[in-house]
């Protein structure tokens, strides 16, 4: 399992409960299957740190960020995606009866490291 | 130029009527045979954009449902944008099986081998010798007409338009002027709903329904849960509508006064601003088009451009969002979705970014999930008339334009 940065290791717990996803879909998924607990525990910790994690990645281009450093950047972005609807609801999700986002077909953005896709 | 109070918008377009409208758009089959007939095989119809064909060799295919058509856009080795229908000239086969790809010469027939080059033309036939006698320039890939405005790609796939793409386009073909250039896909994906297609297109032209279904809306407004019912602020009112032959466009207004949020500091600090999330103070400023927020209209957040017949744009700041509906059945779209925002400079900006992302993913939500159980308690037996206001005129243009090409053709006299 990857960390990550040494002075982040305070957020290695949500690497370690499947936070840190490369894909909008995936990172969606987690979060729409989340407790209300888990959401608000990463909205919480993250939003803190956030400026961390901005400066820390900021020294790199999109395109040359180590691999060491991916995971980091994929909770700041599970953070994003988290954030509105948590502080519109204090949900992880659309009230219900939601629209399922398993009919929303992402078609994925990849990140200059991974595979040409799509 | 903007209305003034108490005066309503029909008045500037007498021409529309008052009267209800009848739901057999929406329900009937025999409705949707003739718009797919009339409307959707004759009209100018948004595939993609440019740089989804950035360079020669690149490709996609769009796979209209009705009228059924597969499509091959491809950008040939001179540089020319074609569209091409998907269909080997030996015996039919399906040339192209993949939804896109990029830098290639041509395409080679999985059946017997013909080979197609970039701009479409028959480039070889494997054992030749044994046809009896082989027009092979006649025999390149059946082209449909294919346009480009302000980088986006339009079909039309009757072989001699009712008009150019530049009639089609009509008061809108020169106020965009670069407007959408320079911004990159943040976001793409797809739904398939059980809706009639205009469902969508008509939530989408009017604003009367944001308070009802969409709390996480920037429109929202802090008093709305302190007293648990929507206020009467102004800013939910369209504050400007525009409506032309066939396109039409709304302005939705922001409300400057909403407390930002931590995460939305978080995002101006970064410089990450979208005019969704946060309104434009003031006057218009100099350098938006004359297209983009018409009216003139201070704290704007965007304009709902309706084009005809199937494509929603959101124009904003900095960002905006396309929603092409393809009409399947009576009660059945596929829908293509794509945000588009400025390129990123730095790891912060894309970071922020997916904040606007999942917003306006979860706003589509809200949106999918209201207008499905409509359709699905559309029967002709429960209601046979919708009521639209004046707030939902653009609903009534957008039906009014298409009965009107139903009618009458591309050419006919057009809504004034
Ligand atoms: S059908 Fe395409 S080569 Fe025969
Ligand atoms: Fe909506």
């Amino acid at each position: 399992m990857a960390s990550l940065p040494d002075e982040f290791t305070d957020l290695d717990r949500f690497v370690t409960a499947g936070w840190a996803l490369p894909g909008s879909a995936e990172r969606w998924k987690r979060r729409v299957t989340s407790s209300t607990e888990e959401v608000k525990d990463l909205y919480e910790t993250l939003l803190p740190r956030m400026d961390a994690i901005m400066t820390y990645l900021d020294r790199y281009l999109l395109a040359d960020l180590p691999e060491t450093d991916r995971p980091l950047l994929y909770l700041a972005l599970a953070f994003m995606d988290v954030a509105p609807t948590w502080e519109v609801f204090q949900a992880a999700d659309l009230p219900e009866p939601a629209f399922e986002i398993e009919r929303m077909h992402m078609v994925e953005r990849p990140f200059p490291w991974e595979e040409r896709a799509w | 130029m903007n209305q003034p109070a108490n005066e309503q918008w029909i008045r500037n377009y007498p021409d529309l009527g008052t009267e209800q409208l009848s739901t057999d758009a929406a329900t009937s089959p025999e409705f949707f045979e003739r718009e797919r007939d009339q409307v959707f095989r004759r009209s100018w119809l948004v595939v993609g954009r440019q740089q989804d064909v950035a360079d020669s060799g690149d490709w996609f295919l769009k796979e209209v449902p009705s009228p059924k058509a597969s499509v091959l856009v491809m950008r040939g080795d001179d540089g020319v944008i074609r569209a091409f229908y998907n269909t080997c000239k030996h015996r039919g086969s399906k040339l192209v099986h993949k939804n896109c790809g990029s830098g290639v010469k041509g395409f080679s027939c999985p059946l017997h081998g013909w080979v197609y080059d970039s701009s479409g033309n028959l480039a070889f036939v494997p054992d030749e010798n044994e046809f009896y006698q082989l027009d092979k320039p006649a025999l390149g890939l059946t082209k449909i007409n294919c346009e480009v405005w302000e980088g986006f790609i339009f079909i039309n796939l009757d072989p001699q338009p009712q008009l150019t793409l530049k009639e089609f386009l009509g008061e809108i073909h020169d106020s965009y002027n670069g407007y959408f250039d320079g911004l990159e896909e943040a976001s793409h994906y797809t739904v398939t709903a059980d809706i009639n297609w205009k469902l969508l297109f008509d939530v989408s032209v009017e604003a009367y329904h944001v308070f009802s279904i969409h709390p996480i809306h920037p429109v929202s407004d802090e008093t709305e849960k302190e007293v648990g019912k929507p206020p009467e602020i102004p800013e939910i009112k369209l504050p400007h509508i525009v409506l032309h032959e066939l396109h039409r466009l709304v302005t939705v207004p922001g409300n400057p006064f909403r407390p930002q949020s931590p995460v939305e500091q978080l995002m101006i600090k970064y410089g990450v601003v979208s005019s969704f999330t946060f309104p434009e103070p003031g006057e218009k400023p100099a350098d938006l088009p004359v297209g983009v927020n018409p009216g003139n209209v201070p704290a704007w957040s965007f304009d709902v451009l309706g084009m005809f017949p199937n494509n929603v744009v959101l124009t904003g700041r900095g960002i905006y969002v396309t929603i092409v509906m393809w009409p399947e059945a009576v009660d059945k779209t596929f829908f293509d979705i794509r945000i588009y925002m400025k390129p990123v400079n730095n790891m912060a900006e894309r970071i922020c970014r997916e904040a606007i992302i999942a917003m306006t993913r979860d706003v589509m939500r809200e949106d999918f999930d209201h207008v499905e159980p409509q359709q699905s308690a559309l029967s002709p037996d429960a209601i046979q008339y919708i009521q639209l206001s004046d707030q939902e005129l653009a609903v009534r243009h957008g039906y009014a334009a298409l009965r009107k090409v139903m009618n009458e053709g591309f050419r006919g006299e057009l809504v004034k």
